[in-house]
């Protein structure tokens, strides 16, 4: 039955997310310095974009989906903004010098008693 | 078969079947919205961690398994074109065909999940990789290494949940598919695609994230 | 979209005094069928059950802090003051003020008001009941068995690390109830958007439904990355390893940005929907429409963002960077707009009305008044020099008292009575409502006032002992807290005693213009025989007396 084959865009869309992936895969290996990061997040920013409009078709969907869809994005960006005017200018977390301050107690899985600790 | 052949009625709250189904649609996008933000605030912890601890991570980073990691990347991209594919046929008469296709995308979920746990093996009893309970502290640093593979276990284990949760619903969808619930009426199977995707596309982050950086050290 | 293409526009048709003879009550009256309802006026009641329990439990922990502060070397064992503390922040903020107005009121009165059956997803409204009396369950447990001293705030990394208690089931019972919060505000931004009577426009909308809506769109973006902070802790304190832990190379400011993300605009939850039952109360009983009703609404959407922008400014001594810390005080202070657009409104709508002080009304004058106060020493806890001194002391909790007891019980009061005919079918006694809600307004500023005093002093919050130079105002805020206790306790017996003896109401007693008052006392099951067609915008009130019980 024809009507029963996969029509055309997924299929194209899948070649495209595994070369995508695959690519990500090689260029992992080779030394690009910190561009190795931005290099694979801008192809998860591509594949993502691409799994939403190829498989979930993002841009026939209700109108409201999509909004709803972007809002989730916005908010995530409020909290890694205003997270980072605070990073920004401060030292950044470090492992502490002084394990004297750290009171040692034995972890809840190794302690015997029924109870919490 | 014959009654669940046809169209059901909409709940009495709804005009209509396609007023119900738009609203559907609308609450799984709303619903996908908390789960950004659920991941995200993850997220936010793992991108200061890893600013601030560049080497622990890439040492962590590269202790993952990287080829089931990536094998499970094509598995899951794989099946969302299954379970694209069976939206397509949802409403249509090809019951059949989109009960096949909801088993193979259960099916390709269910060894994503087999090989994850594969790798949970080697990470706990090959290579101590367990925050807190076994984990060699003589590892480069130690303690920022520890807290990539606790980002590692916490991220990649509720990626697990929601995939477990999502091969559990398409087996139901699949078998009232059999029955023939979805002929007249495909929307359930539309709004089970964009779960199914979005735990997909999830895993396409996590995997860059988790599983890219360190391997050119 | 699908909503239904209109005939022809009919007017509303006058009140039908229609007594029902079946109505979402008697409609079958057996355990089971409240168990298993898929009604959401019986969900409603569900919650508003279950979190009237949890405030009396978080009261009674109230009082007995209260009552460790009248003798200044404090009369209860430290241990047991912190565990107090502890035991009313968590259940007062998750199990009763976050959800009380939203998943209780506005459950019942909400598919009303816009004139639909039911919620977009019924089934899913049922199981936010069970998550929330689970989690609230739980929640309790782990207090009665022994408790757990970290705050509501479960700061880093002494929840993690350095306390004993019952902290990871505490942690559990606050992200389960993240899930019903999730679930009931998802059904309620769900609902608004699409099953809104036909004619029933954004702008007719009752301004409750706006603030219910934007109460929902912090509910769900907010409540997410709280789980996800929470699962950490948790994590972290079960397997010993360090996210927010220092010495293990995590940030605890960390901790407070995510949880802050989470709790400020979860504080624009606790006030938002008491924002909406005042506007719903103050026409009615000023009999005008309200002033300014698009400055109200997009006033109410404003906080609900912007109160997503100020997070940092519970963290000002915290470590944060002082250029954010800037950012963030100047943010706070944008809050003070959009809130004084409503006080102005409110004062607005009141000039040259036909006022009538029934106890609804009393309770919403006593939130515009208590309301103000908390919000006037908002600004000043938001300038960072000022809150450099009064951080963490009493003038903060009298602060955010007076916003979340002085403003959300109160308004949550005002709109149970409000609703209570349309709810039980029964009228109450007037007398005794109108005596409990000038004893709550009372009792309420005797036991806070003295707060601010005593912030202002220095006294720091969280400690069960204090120099004896401050015994006096102690012991009158005290003295506050045992008339607030009887106060609230009031309603309890008249209430209940009118659902058995109370006068029967009609479907209109305050003649009120909103759409669930043209249902009758109590509703059908499914809220209306046909469905009603808008034509009008909300608030269309004449001066002229009230028609009681008509």
């Amino acid at each position: 039955m024809k009507g029963l084959a996969p029509p055309l865009r997924l299929i194209v869309t899948w070649a495209v997310l595994v070369a995508l992936g695959g690519l990500s895969f090689g260029l992992s290996f080779i030394r690009f310095g910190a561009a190795n990061t931005a290099v694979s997040l801008v192809i998860a920013a591509i594949m993502v974009v691409i799994i939403a409009i190829g498989y979930i078709k993002l841009e026939k969907a209700a109108p409201l989906a999509r909004v709803f869809a972007c809002v989730g994005l916005f908010w995530l960006l409020i909290l890694f903004g205003l997270t980072a005017t605070d990073y920004a200018w401060r030292a950044p977390p470090g492992i502490s010098s002084s394990p004297s301050l750290r009171i040692e107690v034995p972890p809840y899985w190794q302690s015997r008693s029924g109870t919490e600790r | 078969m014959a009654e669940t052949s046809s169209a059901p009625e909409p709940e009495i709250q709804y005009a209509s079947l396609a007023h119900q189904g738009e609203t559907a649609e609308i609450g799984i996008w709303a619903f996908l919205s908390t789960e950004i933000l659920f991941f995200g605030g993850m997220f936010l912890v793992y991108a200061l961690y890893r600013q601030a601890f560049p080497i622990g991570f890439a040492e962590g980073s590269k202790d993952t398994k990287f080829i089931i990691g990536t094998v499970n990347l094509f598995i899951l991209l794989t099946s969302s074109f299954t379970m694209a594919w069976a939206v397509e046929l949802a409403g249509t008469e090809a019951r059949r065909a989109l009960t096949v296709l909801l088993l193979v995308t259960a099916a390709l979920g269910l060894i994503f999940i087999g090989l994850k746990g594969f790798e949970y093996y080697e990470d706990v009893w090959i290579d101590h990789d367990f925050p807190g309970i076994i984990f060699p502290m003589s590892k480069p640093d130690a303690r920022a290494n520890e807290l990539f593979w606790l980002l590692y276990w916490m991220l990649t284990g509720l990626h697990a949940v929601h995939l477990s949760i999502g091969v559990g619903l398409v087996l139901t969808f699949a078998h009232r598919a059999w029955r023939g619930a979805y002929i007249r009426y495909g929307k359930p199977i539309e709004i089970l695609g964009y779960y199914w995707t979005f735990v997909d596309l999830m895993w396409v982050v996590l995997w860059t994230l988790i599983y890219l950086p360190g391997r050119n050290i | 979209m699908t909503v239904p293409a209109l005939p022809e526009l009919t007017p509303v048709p006058e009140l039908a005094p229609v007594t029902a003879v079946e109505n979402y009550l008697t409609d079958d009256m057996s355990l089971r069928s409240w168990l298993f309802t898929l009604d959401h006026k019986r969900i409603g009641i569900l919650f508003i059950i279950t979190l009237t329990l949890f405030f009396f439990i978080g009261g009674a922990a109230a009082a007995l802090i209260r009552i460790d502060l009248i003798d200044p070397a404090g009369l209860a064992p430290p241990a047991l003051y912190n565990r107090m503390f502890t035991a009313h922040g968590i259940l007062m903020v998750w199990f009763f003020l976050l959800p009380i107005i939203p998943a209780g009121l506005g459950n019942f009165v909400l598919p009303l008001m816009i004139g639909a059956h039911d919620v977009a997803f019924p089934r899913l409204n049922l199981m936010s009941w069970y998550i929330l009396a689970i989690s609230g369950g739980l929640a309790f447990a782990a207090i009665f068995i022994g408790g757990l001293d970290t705050g509501w705030t479960f700061y880093e990394p002494f929840t993690a690390d350095f306390t004993n208690g019952h902290v990871i089931m505490a942690l559990a019972a606050v992200f389960l109830s993240g899930f019903s919060s999730i679930s009931t505000g998802l059904n309620f931004i769900v609902t608004t958007h699409r099953l809104r009577a036909p004619g029933m426009t954004w702008y007719r909308l009752p301004v409750f439904v706006w603030t219910i809506y934007a109460t929902s769109v912090i509910f769900v973006l907010a409540t997410p990355v709280l789980a996800a902070t929470l699962l950490m802790s948790a994590v972290q304190r079960f397997l010993h390893v360090g996210v927010f832990d220092p010495a293990l190379g995590g940030d605890p400011i960390l901790f407070q940005h995510l949880f802050w993300f989470y709790s400020h605009p979860a504080v624009y939850i606790m006030i938002l929907p008491g924002m909406g039952v005042v506007s719903e109360l103050i026409p009615c009983f000023a009999r005008k429409p309200l002033f300014g009703y698009e400055f109200v609404v997009w006033s109410s959407i404003g906080l609900a963002i912007i109160g997503f922008l100020v997070w940092g400014h519970h963290m000002f001594v915290a470590g944060i960077s002082v250029y954010s810390a800037l950012v963030f005080s100047m943010m706070s202070f944008f809050v003070a707009v959009p809130s004084a657009i409503k006080v102005f409104n409110w004062t607005a709508t009141l000039h040259d009305g036909w006022i009538s002080f029934d106890a609804p009304m009393l309770y919403a004058l006593g939130f515009v008044i208590l309301f103000t106060i908390g919000g006037l020493t908002g600004l000043f806890v938001a300038t960072l020099g000022f809150d450099e001194y009064v951080h963490d002391t009493y003038f903060v909790i009298a602060h955010f008292h007076y916003i979340m007891v002085g403003g959300m019980v109160s308004a949550f009061f005002g709109g149970l009575h409000y609703w209570w005919p349309k709810m039980t079918g029964r009228l109450y006694n007037e007398w005794w409502a109108r005596i409990a809600a000038l004893l709550i307004f009372f009792g309420f500023n005797l036991t806070f006032f003295p707060q601010f005093i005593l912030g202002y002093l220095g006294m720091p919050r969280r400690l069960y002992a204090y120099p004896p130079e401050w015994q006096f105002w102690n012991v009158l805020s005290s003295a506050g807290a045992a008339v607030l206790a009887v106060a609230y306790a009031l309603p309890l017996f008249y209430l209940g005693w009118s659902l058995f003896r109370g006068e029967r109401a009609g479907p209109n007693p305050w003649g009120a213009t909103g759409l669930e008052w043209q249902t009758p006392s109590p509703p059908p099951k499914h809220n209306f025989e046909t469905t009603p067609i808008v034509t009008r915008g909300p608030y269309q009130y004449t001066p002229e007396p009230i028609p009681q019980n008509a």
